[in-house]
């Protein structure tokens, strides 16, 4: 299928529509994705933003184009037009704010109707912070709409996959489907001119001097 | 750019280069290319003029993705609008709409190629109904069931929109539309649904059609659960439903339809009618899955749909015996189909998806309580079950023969429940959830999740087989046994099969009585330690033997019984603590500090035959135990410490034992400190910053688990550790300010940090768990003043903490009012510097907003006389911060702004500066409360912003407000009393902010709210309706709203309208729906 702004690639790829309130985390889940960065800063997505991410799986490579999804409501856009000929989808709430698990069944009913039968997956976001509101018990929605539940937290990394790995065994049609590696975490986008190398040589030096990934890659941006 | 033509809506819409931009948004090209085809999308659609160029667009397109663009340009106009047009444009809509809506329909072909648009349509169809049923368009439900006879196809159709009304109607209409409005639609759908009904039936009796069968199952679905039952059970549909469920192409609607009946509860006037309905759907169940099919097999291959049928029968079995389980076990006719269901649900259970699992785990967990309560009533009327956890020395001893009176109850489930304790045992969930994870100064950290839904599903089975193993402890034992023997015989060993039997086993500690406990746990141990013999392989022998630790560290009672053993046991730990092999160390460690935390007591008392307390000898040789441990393991070894000695009641001891605990670490601070004398500049060698972040770890572990006893160790290295904060805190900030950018990033910056922090949280833990002791508070806060607080303020914004306000906050929350002189000294140090950072914008320092609003939430609370001493020029920067928390759309600072908010209010209310407090800030609160309360950004603060509003009206004409909270230099006239004043200031705000509403409307929800102030619930519900009220156009008031020049506007929009093609004059058309 044909997809805005990415060359199309010579293995599957599959539109991906990710709905939910405002601050669930819908972003920064998608960026830990991409870059392994994870925002604390909060700045609402205004209308859709689409990124390819791609799985190496035993039975090769695929691609979600993820279309992640304004959830302000003032922000919205198109809103149902961004879910046309979406072929799986993550609803995502935040553990610690009930609103966001009370509005699911909107953000349900409006991705049904544009997306008919489409495979999707309820994600409850922030499960590493103390104090949650939406507790294990009361997620119940899914179980009567037949739709996959998993919490996740994009801080501790915690369920990272799963629900990319659940939509990839039914586009597939294949239980046993898994991934062959951890996605690798795509390189920052270095631009550096020589005068700023030299700047930060010192800096640099002293960070891979260090045992352990530097994860603050935005800095060299 | 071509597109942005489209732009100027003057002329009719160029619908060829719409087209190209739509299409430039879907499919390939450009990221740029994308993203200004979506800006002019979403302005064409922001802006309110385009709407009146959609029957153009719909009807020069041939793009499904622009009709659907077009339509939801109406969407917004219908929703928001209506009510604003005139009578002509709405009707010529309604039936354009219909219209189109009935061809696309008519014809099969068109019907399902146009599936999207269509699908559209409707939504646009029902959000016209919504406004203009019933009043407007009375015969709509009988229009609808006429066309719907027309044809099959259309009929189909038909049924998708029943079904959206009824989710608009009865699902989603919360805070969509007024109460009274709802009320009255939900009204309307109910007396009309004779007719649905009929239709219904009609189709499911006559038609062959699959796809028609399907829509109709579906629409039947929506309103199951809230149409009068006479429909259900006194009519044919309930037989037509079960004649419909073996066919392979309706067995899951079926399904969801029987589901949502089983679901009901009213009373047991339909008793028989439930039974038969259970009788039929069990043997046709029989006939299309056999009982003795293997489930979780097909299941495993099964296609979604047949998954889901599984599923489905799961929430089948489950609400219908969750409510209707009694009637079938009152008639013995009855009961083998009972079983055979209970059989079913059993097989259902060992499907490998957690969800199937969860929802048959949850009715499991009901019935057992529910079997349990009845036995235990029997037995011990007194005792509620809910009690479990207190009632083992209540309980009958069914171990020395004394069997208790077993009802009838439950021995007609003993067959069911002996499967379900196989089931448990063999499902057990993980009983804890260790996650490593790499913090933001790059130090890998052990997380421990709290709360998530593993975790809770262990809880769950815990508590259905402790009551399962109260039913029958010998059967419970016995299963758990012959699992255990068929690890050892290597018939089902496996490591998650070991694995989840022990968590099994260790999860019903506590429900034997203790000669039997003794015994099984006896047994238990032998098997496992037999298994650990005869396994080959370290990798096997090391999981064998973190389930030995994992069982023995659940039996407490068995440990604090058994010293030789408990003893036993801690020496073999020490073992594994030399063991390198992955995880047994980790293993070890934590055992030991569960177990630790569980038997303390009994590793400082002088055991029997023994010359010393446990806790002395592990001190004696505590550099050899700990030698070939990793740092955060030695941190988890001197919590575990830490804890044995907290148990110490004698303070010399315990001041002894605190010392030699704490000497390795000590000396080497010593050494350390002492050699930064001679030159501090030791202090910035990697190697050195190591080692002191890990003695500050290693305190901070301990003061965890000693609480008020670590004053003494802390009491030793607090100067010091101010000093060495306060160097390291200089050089961050200065690395930050001449480094560059990206000082901050650096590796040397960062292990820097994690020392500042290290300290910052070692204080905060000691000052937090230290008991009864506000002196304590009051002895460290000084010496921080300038070392920590001074220092933030110096730092240049990239270093500061925010952890220093955090500590502070927990402080104040801490010691209270004890604080309050020192409140204007946090003040003076941190409100300036840090409002800077955070008054820029809504984003930068998140951490730092959060928890600055913290602190000021805790000395409103608890120092709250110290706000009241500030000048008014501080209380005004105060209170202007305080409604710049509630201006952020980020909802944890807003909420803590609004929390914080309130509580002032209330505290100032009470206080004598209560008039000259709202005089001042009354009516700029009011007007910014409302400012976010009609935003929808700020949607989750709805509740409390509500709560800020009742507290103003109802102050107003409380005894506590004496003087007018009007200025009398600037009214026009004197009012009355603060009533009359504030009622009208505010209609005036939202008169002149909502100009869409009219002035009665907002004097009646002003009023309104005056009258509801003392009922929260009806004060909320007509915040409610005004939130809807004031997106909306009104529906009597064209003609205020609109003066001569908007009129004028309208009536050239309304010509244009009519001039399009196609629109025929309303006037002239019939109903579309009925002629078709």
């Amino acid at each position: 299928m044909a997809l805005p702004n990415q060359q199309t690639v010579d293995y599957p790829s599959f539109k991906l529509v990710i709905v939910g309130d405002g601050g669930t985390g819908k972003t920064t889940f998608v960026k830990r994705h991409l870059t392994g960065e994870f925002e604390k800063k909060y700045e609402p997505t205004i209308g859709v933003e689409v990124h390819p991410l791609d799985f190496f799986t035993n039975c090769g490579k695929i691609r979600f184009y993820c279309w992640d999804t304004a959830g302000q409501e003032k922000f919205g856009g198109l809103r149902d037009g961004y879910y046309i000929h979406g072929q799986c989808a993550i609803i995502m709430f935040d553990v610690t704010a009930r609103l966001t698990y009370k509005n699911v069944p909107t953000w349900h009913r409006d991705l049904c109707r544009v997306c008919e039968n489409i495979p999707i997956v309820l994600c409850g976001n922030k499960v590493d912070v103390k104090n949650r509101q939406v507790k294990a018990k009361q997620v119940t929605f899914h179980r009567k709409k037949n739709l996959q539940y998993y919490e996740i937290s994009a801080k501790s990394n915690y369920n990272f996959e799963k629900p990319f790995l659940y939509l990839a065994r039914k586009l597939a049609g294949d239980q046993n489907l898994h991934f062959v590696e951890s996605p690798a975490l795509a390189p920052p986008e270095v631009h550096l001119d020589i005068a700023a190398q030299q700047q930060n040589e010192a800096d640099l030096a002293a960070a891979a001097a260090q045992p352990l990934p530097d994860d603050d890659d935005d800095a060299f941006e | 750019m071509a597109a942005e033509k489209l732009r100027d809506l003057s002329q009719p819409i160029d619908v060829v280069l719409l087209d190209a931009t739509v299409e430039a948004f879907y499919s390939t090209g450009s990221k740029e290319e994308r993203a200004s085809a979506d800006n002019i999308l979403r302005d064409l659609k922001a802006n309110p003029d385009t709407w009146l160029q959609v029957v153009h667009i719909l009807q020069n397109t041939s793009s499904t993705h622009t009709k659907f663009f077009a339509l939801q340009v109406l969407e917004g106009v219908i929703k928001y609008r209506w009510n604003a047009l005139p009578v002509e444009q709405r009707d010529g809509m309604k039936n354009y709409i219909s219209d189109v809506i009935v061809q696309l329909s008519r014809d099969e072909a068109s019907f399902r190629t146009e599936r999207l648009y269509v699908n559209k349509l409707n939504i646009i169809l029902v959000q016209i109904v919504k406004q203009e049923w019933p009043a407007k368009w009375k015969s709509f439900i009988p229009d609808l069931v006429i066309a719907a006879k027309t044809s099959e196809t259309i009929c189909e159709n038909c049924m998708a929109i029943l079904k959206l009304l009824s989710e608009e109607v009865f699902d989603f209409s919360k805070g969509e539309m007024t109460q009274q409005k709802i009320k009255e639609l939900k009204q309307s759908l109910n007396s009309e649904f004779q007719l649905i009904h009929e239709l219904c039936l009609y189709v499911l009796s006559a038609s062959q059609r699959q796809e028609l069968i399907r829509a109709t199952l579906s629409a039947l679905h929506a309103y199951l659960s809230w149409i009068p039952l006479g429909y259900i059970f006194e009519s044919p549909l309930l037989e037509i439903l079960l004649k419909f469920f073996p066919v392979p192409a309706y067995r899951n609607l079926t399904l969801q339809c029987l589901s949502e009946v089983a679901s009901l509860n009213f009373g047991d006037f339909y008793d028989m009618q439930y039974v038969k309905m259970y009788s039929i759907f069990m043997n046709q169940l029989q006939a299309i899955l056999p009982l003795n099919l293997n489930i979780p097999e097909a299941y495993s291959t099964g296609s979604s749909e047949e998954q889901a049928f599984i599923q489905n029968l799961a929430l089948f079995f489950t609400s219908f015996f969750k409510l209707h389980i009694k009637i079938l076990e009152s008639a013995p006719e009855n009961i083998s189909l009972l079983l055979a269901g209970l059989g079913y649900l059993i097989s259902i259970s060992y499907v490998d998806d957690t969800e199937v699992f969860k929802v048959c785990l949850d009715y499991w967990n009901s019935l057992v309580l529910e079997l349990f309560g009845t036995r235990h009533h029997a037995c011990h009327p007194a005792l509620t079950p809910s009690l479990f956890g207190l009632q083992m020395a209540f309980l009958p001893s069914t171990v020395d023969g004394v069997k208790s009176e077993v009802t009838e109850r439950q021995k007609l489930y003993s067959d069911p429940m002996s499967k379900l304790r196989g089931l448990m045992i063999s499902r057990t969930a993980k009983p804890e959830e260790v996650l490593i994870v790499e913090d933001e100064n790059g130090n890998i950290v052990r997380e421990t999740m709290k709360d998530n839904d593993v975790l809770v599903q262990y809880k769950i089975m815990r508590e259905t087989l402790i009551y399962l193993s109260h039913l029958d402890h010998e059967d419970t034992e016995k299963q758990m046994l012959s699992k255990l023997s068929k690890q050892l015989s290597g018939e089902e060993w496996a490591w998650n099969n070991l694995n989840t039997l022990c968590w099994a086993i260790g999860s019903i500690s506590g429900s034997m009585v203790v000669e039997q406990e003794n015994r099984f746990l006896v047994m238990v141990i032998r098997d496992l330690l037999s298994l650990c013999e005869v396994v080959k392989g370290k990798d096997n022998k090391a999981v064998i033997a973190s389930n030995i630790m994992y069982v023995v560290g659940q039996y407490s009672r068995f440990l604090r019984a058994h010293w030789k053993f408990l003893k036993t046991v801690v020496h073999k730990l020490f073992e594994f603590m030399h063991e390198t092999h992955p995880g047994v160390q980790d293993m070890a460690c934590d055992t030991f500090l569960k177990i630790v935390q569980k038997c303390k007591r009994k590793f400082v008392i002088v055991q029997v035959g023994e010359s010393e307390p446990f806790v002395s000898e592990l001190l004696s040789g505590l550099a050899t135990i700990v030698g070939d441990l990793q740092p955060h393991q030695i941190h988890t070894f001197y919590e575990s410490v830490g804890s044995m000695i907290q148990a110490e009641s004698d303070p010399q001891k315990r001041g002894e034992y605190l010392q030699r605990l704490m000497a390795l670490p000590n000396q080497k601070w010593a050494e350390i400190i002492g050699q930064a004398r001679q030159s501090a500049d030791i202090l910035k060698e990697p190697d050195v910053i190591r080692t002191v972040l890990n003695i500050l770890q290693t305190n901070t572990r301990v003061a965890t688990s000693l609480g008020t006893f670590f004053l003494s160790q802390i009491s030793l290295i607090f100067l010091d550790m101010l000093n060495v904060y306060r160097m390291y805190s200089e050089l961050v900030s200065s690395s930050i300010a001449n480094g560059g950018p990206y000082a901050s990033r650096t590796s040397l910056v960062k292990l820097l940090r994690s020392v500042k922090r290290e300290i910052l949280k070692l204080i905060e833990t000691f000052l937090d768990k230290a008991e009864n002791q506000p002196h304590i508070g009051k002895q460290f806060v000084p010496p921080m003043m300038d070392q920590v607080l001074g220092d933030y303020a110096r730092n240049v914004p990239d270093a500061r903490e925010s952890e220093v306000l955090s500590l502070f906050a927990t402080i104040i929350n801490k010691y209270k009012v004890v604080m309050r002189d020192e409140v204007p000294l946090i003040f003076e140090a941190v409100f300036q510097c840090t409002l800077e950072m955070i008054t820029k914008n809504f984003e930068d320092y998140p951490e730092h907003r959060l928890k600055f609003f913290s602190l000021l939430r805790a000395i409103a609370t608890f120092c709250f006389r110290a706000l009241i001493q500030l000048s008014s020029e501080q209380l005004k920067l105060v209170m202007d911060s305080v409604i710049w928390a509630f201006r952020h759309t980020e909802r944890n600072i807003a909420e803590t702004g609004l929390n914080l908010l309130l509580e002032m209010l209330k505290n100032f209310q009470k206080s004598d500066f209560c008039n000259k407090f709202y005089q001042t800030y009354f009516l700029q609160i009011e007007q910014e409360v409302f400012a976010v309360l009609t935003d929808t950004f700020h949607k989750p603060g709805f509740k409390l912003h509500v709560l800020v509003l009742q507290h103003l009206f109802s102050l107003v004409e409380s005894g506590s407000l004496a003087e007018p909270l009007w200025d009398a230099a600037t009214v026009p006239h004197p009012y009355s009393n603060n009533v009359a004043f504030v009622l009208e200031y505010t209609t005036k705000l939202l008169s002149s902010s909502f100009p869409n509403m009219t002035t009665t409307e907002v004097t009646q929800f002003v009023n309104g709210l005056y009258e509801s102030r003392n009922d929260v619930g009806r004060f909320k519900d007509n915040i409610r309706d005004f939130l809807i009220q004031s997106k909306e156009f009104s529906a009597q008031d064209n003609k205020d709203l609109y003066a001569e020049e908007a009129a004028a506007q309208m009536e050239r929009e309304r010509q244009r309208m009519l001039s399009i093609p196609g629109l025929i004059a309303p006037s002239e058309i019939q109903d579309d729906m009925a002629d078709s």
